[in-house]
């Protein structure tokens, strides 16, 4: 019968678990995680074009950003040179010193960048994310943060420059993003107007709304083997997990007081893995 | 033996709670490698170490154990070591 594949069941008196979760068949998934992982990292190394590249540049990102500013009711931010070559330094200084965090171990700031960048400031913010392979979902994963939302909608920014990335990060291939807000102390588009004055520093800003070319260095192409990869992990990892967690809701339900042959300690680290795979299937921000 | 099962289940799920802790904690890097790692090795030391304490060892037991744990460290090479 093709439930008992895949539920737990009694025949001639005795509890036999799903034939899926059979000795055999664990066995079966190892090999077929081995050899398809194994078979899209050669793919990758012989013929890349097959797996497909998506493209991930600066611009998606700003146009995203402004897309939810939009959506909120704020107007949107014009480019910045000026921030993007902030936003530069910043990703190759985080590459050079290997970190991953807002404050580098040699203690520059994120200010450290748009100030060397010749941005004079009046308010600043920086996005960091790290190994996602779309920006819709980078941008998306900034708004469901507190933090990196409220940079995104903050009233006080009028400008963006946003950096792309790809290399090795704390022992992690991955792509970078840094997204680097301000609000200059002099407009660009706007050299003669009155210089703002202190307590009430936006009064005398001007907003420039209109579109702004980008660099097209500021686009990577994301690979995805790794996406795949761990897509195949998830699943797989997901599958086993469930059949297990149907194993032990079929075993309480029996009024079994001991979930014998190490069933818990399996859900327990199979959760562990879900958990970790789908950590690093969504990519982190900082 | 009661008593055992329930320490010893305590035991594995306080683990892997700090494993949690720390996988988060640590953010994205090699140590996350080798906190995944660390937490399959515990694994499967909690798992000879209860069933021989509950003396029901077995080559079918054994086997299942070393085929998840083989699974989490494929997956666990498939996401960090690279």
């Amino acid at each position: 019968m093709i439930h008992h594949h895949f539920l737990p069941h009694h025949h001639d008196g005795q509890h036999h678990r799903a034939h899926a979760l059979s000795v055999g068949a664990l066995f079966v998934y190892l090999q077929l995680l081995v050899v398809v992982s194994a078979g899209i990292y050669l793919i990758r190394l012989t013929s890349p074009a097959i797996l497909g590249t998506a493209t991930f540049g600066a611009q998606q990102i700003i146009e995203l950003t402004n897309k939810k500013r939009v959506q909120n009711n704020l107007p949107p931010l014009t480019y910045s040179p000026l921030l993007e070559q902030a936003a530069k330094a910043k990703a190759a200084n985080m590459f050079g010193e290997n970190y991953w965090a807002h404050f580098a171990p040699s203690g520059k700031t994120p200010w450290f960048f748009i100030t060397a960048a010749g941005y004079k400031y009046l308010f600043a913010g920086e996005n960091l994310a790290r190994d996602f392979t779309n920006p819709g979902t980078v941008v998306d994963a900034w708004m469901d943060s507190p933090s990196h939302r409220e940079n995104i909608l903050d009233k006080n920014f009028r400008e963006i420059g946003v950096a792309v990335a790809d290399g090795k990060l704390t022992g992690r291939e991955g792509i970078l993003v840094v997204q680097m807000f301000g609000a200059n102390s002099v407009p660009v588009a706007d050299q003669n107007s009155p210089k703002p004055t202190a307590g009430n520093p936006q009064q005398n800003l001007t907003m420039n709304y209109e579109p702004s070319t980008m660099n097209s260095s500021a686009t990577v192409l994301a690979s995805r083997q790794f996406p795949i990869s761990k897509g195949i992990s998830l699943v797989l990892v997901g599958f086993i997990f469930l059949l297990f967690v149907l194993e032990t809701i079929f075993l309480v339900k029996r009024a079994r007081t001991h979930l014998g042959g190490g069933i818990l300690a399996h859900v327990v680290l199979l959760g562990f893995l879900l958990l970790v795979v789908w950590y690093s299937v969504s990519g982190a921000i900082l | 033996m009661k008593h055992i099962d329930k320490l010893a289940h305590l035991i594995l799920i306080a683990g892997f709670a700090v494993g949690l802790a720390a996988f988060f904690k640590a953010g994205p890097g090699q140590s996350q490698f080798v906190i995944v790692l660390s937490m399959t090795v515990f694994y499967l030391v909690w798992g000879f170490t209860y069933h021989h304490l509950r003396g029901d060892v077995g080559g079918r037991l054994l086997l299942e154990y070393l085929a998840i744990a083989a699974i989490a460290s494929v997956v666990n090479v498939i996401i960090f070591a690279h």
